[in-house]
């Protein structure tokens, strides 16, 4: 086992966990043709985002709760990727 | 008619039960929400009565968080059924407008409970919403609150001289005889009710220490023992020896007290507040075990060789005696005060014991400041001691002056919060410290390959000694990663900084870095690495693979495999590199600025290495010559051995290697010697005497060739009588022969033949030949050749220069 390959399993090591870091946050698409605006409250907060056509937006490391464009609620908590078609959510 | 009306009312008792299982999850959820709305008031309520109480606020701030999580989960719940609820509506179709009729009763009795449910879960996912942000506030006001006492108890100023009253010690005695009523009572109460389970309590405390003794004699004493006859160990050996010296006997010591403690309270031996005090004690001990093992590591005062730091004999004692004392102040002040909650505080005598840790500590750091722990070199061979660096002695001495004074006149709080963070910051910093030196000492060149460790790699075989350097290397930036990672945010708790901004500080560092509009992503790039060098992994055994099982079956010659080969490979890597790069997240465009500025210059530059590179496809691709051929290029003749991306690599028959530019071998003409066919033909010439048969030697010459294995009968050899030359009948023979690589060993034989076979045959080879003509001055000719032995001999000039013998 070569020098090399070491390097590189320290490297993929380290990658591999930065990237669980990043897996837990929830991601919304917007499939629309339009841009639709949701209610994001994480942390006490309240937010408006306003998601283009065809954008995906990261949100929500640690859980929130979100409004739709057409009033429906949805409560996150990391991992999930929501769809918007329609204006309605589609949550997997 | 029959199966009809059951078939409906089957239909109907499942509308009716899904329409009563939507409502007990409706009101589950209902009520579920509305306890934790209850919660939060209730919680809300203490939060304001527990503002003095940092403990009761801590313990709050824990339980509203697992509420908050606990919302969040509710939410989740309920989430999934809405999109159900409205695929359904919209499956029923839009209702039906004002003036077009009713639509049927039971799709109009759905299609209310519908809306019905979709509205109620909508109000309980907004009710949730609004506790959460509720939970938030509070959270938010209790971190204020807390912030609010601590600020208080720092800034506070009590009156020194009165804690000093008379009250103090009637408040010590006090205490005192508060504690020793406890301990007897529980003595007494334990000793005679648990009778029993005192005994096997005491009895299982000795059996411990007995295993704990002997067991630390037994397994340990080789690997802490540091010998003193050893002159001069490596800094790894120290430091390998020094961490076992450590954590060995602490851990054991650990272990003992936890296995004491864990004893006596299973056998219900303890009473809450001893066995709270007991436990201090314990923790306390524990912590003073294992400062002064590492101190002794460290400083070891009496083996100058093993010390771990570049400090002077006579420094080295006090200095652990000064750590070892701030430890203990410090551990002592904890247990007080530990104590103190639980038979009561008083006043004076928190303002006295803290007042007493921060000069102590003070002191201490002052005393620290004024070492001299470095011996100096003063000429004549005497050396001196040496104080610390300047800036560290300043900074010491203003950090105890400030202690002491900040006590003196008043702020305890402050001066003893202050201690305690000097300390553990102090014992933080330090084992940071020893952890670089560490990864350092692994790193240095061949330091890894001399430990115990090291040479266990060696001789396992797979590694050379450079491989284990640069394993070495590895480790050390590993042991470098590990020690930031953990004392960085280690340090930033310490200091009050929240765990979880610690923790969005870090992520947010590595997923994603804004410098203006340009994001870079640690973690992408490390991925793209990572996906280019997979990609080149695979690519290479892909080729491997290729090679050995595929194109080794077909008919394919070498070079035509080769050529597929190489070219599969480049394509790898440049599939390999592109999904690195998309990997990484380099955005191209944002590059498209600097390309366009450097492609001209890149262009000219580059000219003649893509020259060369297209050159070399274009080589794969015609192969006017494979890998194999013999080959005259570059006034060079050998053995082409690999076509690469630059470059041709040839060895000549001096097993030289010569690498030529493709270019040159595109542009110029290449001599292949085995292009179409690896035939050649060998050429040897013979000069015969002017007295042979011409005939006989061209058919001796034929018959030698053909008597020769190698020699090809088709096509025939023949001899080539080409010149009537000074000295001899030139004829030259030439044969063919199957491969050309043969021709030097063939020729050198063909010519043995015709030496030996002339020789048989008395055909004469001549050396040079040349007729010499005598002028003779002064005599006869046949009368010099007579009288050859007599007298004077006549001169023969043979030229016109005079010569010696004249």
């Amino acid at each position: 086992m070569s020098s090399k390959m070491m390097k590189i399993a320290l490297i993929a090591g380290v990658a591999t966990s930065l990237t669980a870091f990043a897996a837990s946050a929830a991601s919304i698409e917007n499939k629309d043709s339009e841009p639709h605006t949701l209610f994001v409250t994480e942390d006490g907060v309240k937010n408006e985002i306003i998601i283009g056509a065809n954008e995906i937006v990261t949100i929500c490391q640690n859980g929130c709760f979100i409004t739709m464009p057409n009033g429906d609620r949805a409560a996150l908590s990391g991992g999930e990727s929501v769809k918007i078609v329609d204006s309605a959510a589609v949550i997997n | 008619m029959h199966l009809f009306r059951h078939l409906i009312s089957a239909v109907l008792l499942v509308f009716l039960a899904t329409i009563a299982t939507a409502q007990e999850v409706g009101e589950e959820q209902v009520q579920a929400v509305e306890a934790i709305t209850q919660k939060i008031e209730q919680f809300a309520k203490e939060v304001e009565a527990a503002r003095d109480s940092d403990q009761r606020l801590v313990e709050l701030s824990v339980e509203i968080d697992a509420l908050e999580k606990q919302l969040i989960e509710r939410g989740v719940e309920l989430s999934p059924r809405l999109p159900q609820v409205k695929l359904r509506l919209d499956q029923l179709g839009p209702a039906p407008a004002e003036g077009e009729g009713r639509e049927p009763k039971s799709i109009e009795d759905e299609r209310q409970q519908l809306v019905e449910e979709r509205g109620r879960i909508n109000q309980l996912l907004g009710m949730l919403e609004e506790q959460s942000i509720r939970a938030n506030q509070l959270t938010d006001e209790i971190s204020e609150a807390r912030r609010q006492l601590f600020t208080d108890a720092l800034s506070r100023r009590y009156n020194i001289i009165e804690a000093f009253s008379s009250d103090l010690f009637k408040d010590v005695e006090d205490r005192v005889n508060s504690l020793s009523n406890r301990v007897n009572s529980w003595w007494n109460f334990t000793w005679r009710f648990k009778f029993r389970n005192a005994l096997l309590g005491i009895g299982g405390v000795l059996a411990l220490t007995l295993v704990a003794l002997l067991g630390s004699r037994k397994i340990f004493s080789g690997w802490v023992y540091r010998d003193p006859a050893v002159p001069d160990p490596s800094y790894l050996t120290r430091l390998t020896t020094a961490s076992w010296y450590t954590i060995l006997p602490t851990a054991l010591a650990w272990l003992f007290l936890l296995l004491t403690f864990l004893v006596m309270s299973l056998l219900g031996v303890l009473r809450d507040d001893i066995g709270l005090i007991l436990g201090t004690i314990f923790v306390c001990a524990a912590i003073i075990i294992l400062v002064w093992r590492l101190t002794e590591a460290i400083f070891a005062p009496k083996l100058k060789q093993w010390r771990l730091i570049d400090i002077a004999d006579h420094a080295a004692g006090p200095l652990k005696s000064f750590v070892v004392l701030m430890v203990l102040v410090s551990t002592a002040d904890v247990l007080v005060t530990q104590i103190n909650s639980i038979i009561g505080t008083s006043v004076p005598v928190t303002i006295v014991k803290s007042l007493f840790t921060s000069i102590a500590v003070g002191l201490l750091l002052i005393s620290i400041a004024f070492l001299k722990p470095f011996d100096q070199q003063v000429d004549e061979g005497t050396t001196v001691k040496a104080p610390w660096p300047r800036t560290i002695k300043l900074s010491l001495c203003l950090v105890g002056a400030w202690l002491i004074v900040s006590a003196l006149v008043g702020y305890i709080g402050f001066a003893r919060f202050a201690a305690q963070q000097i300390v553990v910051t102090g014992a933080v910093v330090a084992t940071m410290y020893l952890g670089l030196r560490t990864a350092r000492a692994i790193s240095e060149e061949s330091a890894f390959v001399e430990t115990a460790l090291g040479k266990r790699f060696l001789s396992s075989s797979h590694f050379t000694e450079a491989g284990i350097d640069q394993l070495g290397l590895v480790f050390g930036f590993a042991v470098t990663a590990l020690v930031l990672a953990t004392g960085l945010p280690l340090l930033a708790l310490l200091w009050g900084f929240q765990w979880l901004d610690i923790e969005q500080f870090v992520v947010g560092l590595f997923t994603e870095i804004q410098v203006g509009s340009i994001s870079l992503s640690i973690s992408s790039i490390l991925i793209g690495v990572l996906l280019f060098s997979v990609g080149l992994f695979l690519t290479r055994y892909f080729k491997s693979w290729l090679d050995g099982k595929i194109l080794s079956r077909s008919r394919m010659d070498a070079g035509a495999r080769s050529s597929i080969v190489t070219a599969v490979g480049y394509v790898g890597v440049a599939i390999a590199g592109l999904f690195g790069v998309m990997a990484a997240g380099i955005e191209l465009s944002q590059l498209a600025l600097i390309a366009g500025a450097l492609s001209l210059g890149i262009g000219f530059g580059l000219q003649n290495i893509v020259s060369n590179f297209v050159s070399g496809l274009i080589l794969l691709a015609e192969r006017p010559f494979k890998a194999g051929d013999i080959v005259e290029a570059g006034g060079f003749t050998g053995v082409v051995k690999n076509v690469k991306v630059r470059a041709t690599e040839i060895e000549t028959f001096d097993k030289k290697t010569l690498v030529l530019p493709n270019s040159e071998m595109i542009n110029s003409a290449v001599i292949n010697w085995m292009h179409k066919t690896a035939l050649g033909r060998v050429s040897v010439g013979v000069g015969v005497s002017y007295d042979s048969d011409a005939q006989a030697v061209h058919d001796l010459l034929i018959e030698i060739a053909n008597d020769h294995p190698r020699v090809l009968a088709n096509p025939e050899p023949f001899v080539d009588f080409h010149n009537f030359g000074d000295s001899a009948l030139e004829f030259d023979l030439r044969a063919y022969i199957a491969d050309v690589g043969f021709s030097i060993g063939v020729m050198t034989e063909l010519r043995i033949a015709i030496h030996q076979r002339f020789k048989e045959r008395g055909i004469e080879i001549p050396f040079p030949q040349r007729d010499v003509n005598l002028r003779v001055i002064d005599g006869n000719v046949s009368q010099v050749l007579k009288n050859g032995e007599q007298k004077a001999p006549a001169v023969i000039k043979t030229g016109k220069t005079p010569n010696l013998d004249d």
